[in-house]
């Protein structure tokens, strides 16, 4: 992990969300290429496929675990306002909203489809980790460290976003003086902080142990709220004249999804934090 | 789509219908924005800042823990500790 903190180094000089918005293109492409590796090894895999092995009945058991995974894979409202704002051509918003969610859905979907029947019940829940030639897999698995990288100026760059409009604006509306200088580049110290952040990222992720599990255990707080229960309530406090019958009753059916994914969410993740420390559970 | 509404809705709180004219106006840029306006200006801000500012970090460090744990995959061998 400290071996690819180095290669994150960089990001500290990160100044606009268009070069944001480039990695985060190249990270989608890698994804792509990824997929399209692993698709086209199922192909050649055709004739073992396990057909008869998908089951199309709910597994109330497991359905849960996975839905905590989905929803955070599908939580993007933070970016929204800030994406929104910066668009060329803001009309085209909702079209490209909706169309993204939709590929993403679709994407995820067939893929998760096609490797269950290439890999049937042996199926695990890092699919490249089912590939079997170590050579193959050291490759496929070097283009996700990448996208992985790719993936983290985003989070990263909104993250340091927001902690400078709450800390660093210059008295008297914050603590803390201005990181930029007046020509635009970054004042020494406030690169020193930029670093800090991924440095802390970094140490985070090596000394905490069972982070995952953690992870689906608060963000099943923080997530629903910022992403089914805050817009919704914030639509019908402020839009609620505006609106007719079924968008009201639309909210608050999504607002109550919120919070069932919440309660179950932590639930399964906090039973499996008790769980993991208990057994000791390698880390 | 009207399923995929839920999406655009806070989008949609961000502008205001100008009254003069009736069309929309962006009044607010970003989600603290919306939340100054609808929780209180002092602790409804902080609370949604500090929910969003923990689940973008959490992001990044995720990111990292995934990063190690398939170099380590890579190099069963032991050649590279997940740390």
């Amino acid at each position: 992990m400290m071996f690819c903190g180095i290669f994150l180094m960089p990001l500290a000089f990160l100044k606009s969300i268009h070069a944001v918005s480039v990695l985060s293109f190249w990270c989608t492409m890698s994804h792509l290429f990824i997929n399209f590796i692993i698709l086209a090894y199922c192909l050649l895999e055709i004739g073992e496929w396990g057909w008869s092995k998908v089951r199309w009945t709910m597994d109330m058991e497991n359905f849960p675990i996975s839905l905590g995974v989905i929803v955070f894979s599908y939580t993007s409202q933070i970016f929204l306002p800030t994406l929104e704002g910066n668009m060329a051509d803001p009309s085209r918003f909702n079209w490209m909203l909706d169309w993204s969610h939709i590929a993403a859905a679709a994407f995820k979907a067939i893929f998760g489809y096609v490797c269950f029947l290439t890999f049937q019940n042996d199926t695990q829940q890092v699919i490249t980790n089912n590939l079997h030639s170590p050579s193959f897999k050291g490759l496929v698995n070097f283009c996700l460290v990448i996208k992985a990288v790719l993936s983290f100026p985003l989070p990263y760059f909104a993250a340091c976003e927001l902690l400078e409009r709450a800390f660093f604006r210059g008295k008297p509306k914050t603590i803390f003086p201005k990181i930029w200088e007046l020509d635009g580049e970054l004042k020494v110290w406030g690169l020193g902080w930029r670093v800090g952040v991924i440095m802390f990222s970094v140490l985070m992720a090596c000394f905490i142990p069972h982070f995952s599990i953690l992870m689906g255990f608060i963000g099943s707080f923080t997530g629903t709220m910022l992403s089914f229960i805050w817009p919704c309530y914030f639509h019908l406090k402020l839009k609620r004249h505006l609106m007719e019958q079924k968008d009201v009753a639309y909210d608050y059916f999504i607002i109550s999804l919120g919070f069932l994914f919440g309660f179950v969410g932590i639930y399964d993740s906090g039973s499996a934090l008790i769980k993991a420390f208990e057994i000791g559970l390698p880390i | 789509m009207y399923p995929f509404i839920f999406l655009q809705i806070l989008v949609q709180c961000l502008y205001e219908p100008d009254p003069a004219t009736g069309a929309p106006v962006r009044v607010r840029d970003s989600y603290v924005a919306i939340a100054k306006v609808c929780f209180g200006k002092k602790i409804g801000a902080r609370v949604v800042s500090i929910a969003q500012i923990i689940e973008l970090l959490m992001t990044c460090i995720l990111y990292v823990v995934v990063c190690g744990d398939l170099m380590a995959g890579t190099f069963p061998e032991g050649a590279m500790d997940s740390r």
